[in-house]
Formats: C-alpha cells, structure tokens, sequence
C-alpha cells in the first residue's frame, strides 16, 4: 500500500530535517548520537502522527518537542554512561545562519533570527538559566546547584526570562500558527 | 512555593508555569502545576502560553545541518523502516480483529491502509487529520507488541542484506577475474612433493591476479607466506603476504599491470611476518606460465 505513507514521511523530513539536526546536535553534542537521535524523532513522529493536534500547535513544534524531549533522554544517559557532569557555558553565540534547504529555509531562518535577537536582549544571567533548563535539560534546583546561585534568584531568573521571551516572541508565533 | 495552609493560589501557580513550560520543574511540582491548570482555565492559558514561547527555543541552536550524504542514508533507512512498519500494521489487522472478538468475514475489507496514508500525507502538508485517530489507536496496542520483535528483526535483516550485497559484489569481481575472455591461467606447484598446489588468475584486461592454493601448511610462528609476480627481466614484483586458513588453503587477489609477455614465473616464498621487499625465503610453490595457455 502506502506508498505515499513513505513519501509523506520523506517530505516531512526533508522540510524539518535542518532543524531538527540543529537542535539535537546542539543538546547531545556528538554526531553520531545525534544521528541515532534524529532517526528516532523521526520515527516517532511516524509512530505517533495521530497524536498530532494542529489545535496545540504547528507541526514544527510538535516535532521540535520530540526532538528536545529525545535529545535530552540521550544526554542523560550519556552523562550516566560517561559519568560527565553538564558543560556550565552553554553556548550563547545561538545567532543562526540560514539553512539551506529549499523548503522552508526563509521561514526557519526568520525564526531563528527572531528567536536569537529576542535571546540577545536578555540579560547574560537570564539567558543562561534558559539554556541551562531548554538545552541541557537541567531543572531549577540542578541550575542552583551548578551555578552556585539561590533556588529563589534562579526562578525568578527564570520567570523574568520566559515572560521577555514571550512578549518578544508573540509576533513570531502569530505568524507561525 | 506551597502554603503551609492549604493548596496554592493562582498567583503562586503562576510563578512556576514559565519553568513547567520549559520542564524545568521537579515531577512532583509539575504535577501540582497541571492539577491546577486542569482546573482552571487561566492558569492553562497561561500555561499554553509559556509552553509555546519556550517551543521556539529551538530555534536558537545554531544551524547546523547534517551532510548531505549521511542525511540520505538516514532518509533511506527511515523510509525502509516505515514501509516495513506499514506492513506490519497491514498483517496486523486481522489479529485484531480476533482480539475484538469480532468475527467478521473472511473478505471484510481491511481499511487500515487507507486510514494511516491519510494522516500522513495531511500532516505533510501541515493540515488537520486527528479525526483519523480513532481507527489508528485501535490497533496501537497489537502493533507495538508487533513493532517490537520487528524492529529486531528489520536489525538481522538489514544487516544481513547489507553483508549480501559485499559478498555478492566480491563474489561478481571474483568471477570476472576468473572467467574473463583474457584470463590467463597459471598453475603453481611444489618442487618436491605432489601437495600444496595453486591456480594463478591473470585477467589482463584488468590487471587483476587471482590465486587460488591449497594444502599449504601452516607457515611457522613469526612467518609468513608471500606471492611474488617474476617479470622476464627478473624483477620480483611482491603480490601481498598471506597466511592460509587451518585446513590449507588460501585466496589471494592483487592488481598489477603486466604487459602481456611480460610474465616469467609465479612463486610463493616463505618470509617474516609482513613481508619482505625482495624474497629471502624458501620457495613453496612456483609455476611459470604455459606458452599456449593465453585462454581458459
């Protein structure tokens, strides 16, 4: 049958392969792990397309959440495989060249340029909490614990962050829809 | 952030939705969170909200696109994986339609196959298709079990087909080497004794020497054996080392332009591990090539 099932999974991953390559490279750090990752988010994605909702976001999103959630499930086992502790800089040079690939690059590079220049406004201990929880999947208490600072300053960290994110971001995800 | 009198209020609720937006929370705080949100609407507006801002977080890792060449290979894989997966879920269907207990008619038509090609090529064009949902969850259950032993089994078979393919594409360079209209044939034999012997391949259209012995003993610890090509102006060309398997015998494959007349003798010598540049060892087996062999 199906034949188009095939070809629709191949369209999707030709359109958000980039981004998703990107984002889990970028959390597991070592190509070949990332390799096994984005197969797996793909996979899933496959497994799980009637769970998709359009209602609670787009498909980019949705594929993105994948990935970060599979990308850190791979870090922390690394981190227990390898007994590594969590690089503290988290690199925060996050300003984004433009993919190239045909379908979609001029929208995922608007998105990254808007994302990176809201990131660039914040101030460099905000920017840093972001990180520490969205890349290396660190909780509030593990960022206190690694950063030296109090719980309380590291959630309104936190908070204060996320609040100048989505007021920044609010015309992105408008357009996103 | 709990009062010691009772649940927490909305506002204190509120602090936290930014870091259970980003997953930053403890399971037992996210827990609390969603409980709240559950029961009211604003608190998982505003939830929606973080969890949408914190989304496009992803887009701040620096582009970094995978080479094209891995990338085809993981879209190949994907795509044979899907289609084997897609079977699956077809030879599924009557499966479970037992454990439903339906006992529907031989030829009730199976519909699985239309439902999941929909979705999915709705969902490449980023457009609804939940209400095929229903039919899919159906079967979710029978499939992963299923799912499970075939992905193990997709493992054997692609690895399996993947050593095929060498093999076959070895074995089709052998018979060409072999069987060729300008193979030449040498045979080699041992000065003294009936055994070892071997059959010399020279395809001279291609350059390429294929050796075939057998009975060879084995070489003594620290030796080994080496194949040497004897020109007419007696330079002794080396053709590799090698060591014979336990039961004596052995393939060996070289490349070397010769020209045609070019060829005086084949031998194989005994010598030190890793071969040396020019033989030192005894001969074990040596053959010159026949005037009127030129075919095979």
């Amino acid at each position: 049958m199906s034949e188009g099932d095939e070809r629709a999974l191949g369209t999707l991953y030709d359109r958000w392969v980039p981004a998703v390559h990107s984002l889990v490279l970028h959390i597991v750090r070592d190509s070949a792990e990332a390799e096994d990752v984005v197969e797996e988010v793909f996979w899933q994605a496959w497994r799980q397309a009637a769970r998709y909702e359009p209602s609670r976001g787009s498909v980019s999103t949705w594929l993105l959440t994948i990935a970060r959630s599979r990308a850190l499930d791979k870090l922390r086992s690394l981190r227990r495989t390898r007994d590594e502790t969590v690089p503290l800089a988290v690199a925060t040079d996050a300003v984004a060249s433009p993919v190239a690939t045909p379908q979609g690059a001029a929208e995922l590079s608007e998105r990254r340029t808007l994302v990176a220049a809201a990131l660039q406004e914040l101030p460099r201990e905000q920017r840093e909490a972001l990180e520490l929880s969205y890349f290396a999947g660190l909780s509030q208490t593990e960022i206190a614990e690694r950063t030296g600072q109090p719980l309380g300053t590291v959630k309104t960290r936190m908070r204060l962050a996320m609040q100048k994110l989505r007021g920044k971001l609010a015309q992105l995800r408008g357009a996103e829809g | 952030m709990t009062r010691p009198d009772g649940p927490p209020g909305d506002d204190e609720v509120m602090a936290e939705l930014a870091a259970a937006a980003l997953g930053a929370l403890s399971p037992e705080e996210l827990a609390a969170v969603l409980d709240h949100a559950a029961s009211s609407p604003p608190v998982a507006a505003e939830l929606a909200a973080y969890r949408a801002a914190a989304a496009l977080l992803a887009h701040a890792a620096p582009a970094a696109p995978l080479d094209s060449a891995r990338s085809a290979r993981l879209r190949a894989r994907l795509l044979a994986r899907a289609a084997a997966d897609a079977e699956a879920a077809r030879s599924v269907m009557p499966l479970a339609a037992v454990a439903g207990g339906a006992r529907a008619p031989a030829a009730a038509p199976p519909a699985r196959g239309w439902v999941r090609a929909t979705p999915w090529i709705a969902l490449a064009a980023s457009a609804a298709f939940a209400a095929a949902a229903l039919g899919l969850a159906r079967a979710s259950r029978e499939r992963d079990a299923l799912r499970t032993a075939l992905r193990a089994a997709e493992e054997r078979s692609a690895a399996r087909a993947e050593s095929l393919s060498v093999a076959v594409v070895a074995r089709d360079r052998l018979l060409s080497a072999l069987t060729g209209p300008s193979v030449r044939v040498v045979e080699l034999t041992a000065a003294g004794a009936r055994d070892p012997v071997a059959r010399m391949f020279w395809d001279r259209a291609t350059n390429r020497w294929t050796m075939f012995a057998h009975h060879l003993p084995t070489p003594p610890a620290g030796r080994t054996y080496q194949l040497w090509l004897v020109t007419t102006a007696d330079a002794k060309i080396s053709a590799g080392t090698f060591t014979p398997t336990p039961a004596g015998d052995a393939m060996m494959e070289a490349e070397y332009a010769l020209e045609p007349g070019a060829l005086q003798a084949i031998a194989v010598t005994e010598e030190p591990a890793g071969g040396m540049p020019q033989p030192t060892g005894p001969i074990v087996i040596a053959g010159a090539p026949a005037e009127d062999a030129g075919r095979r």
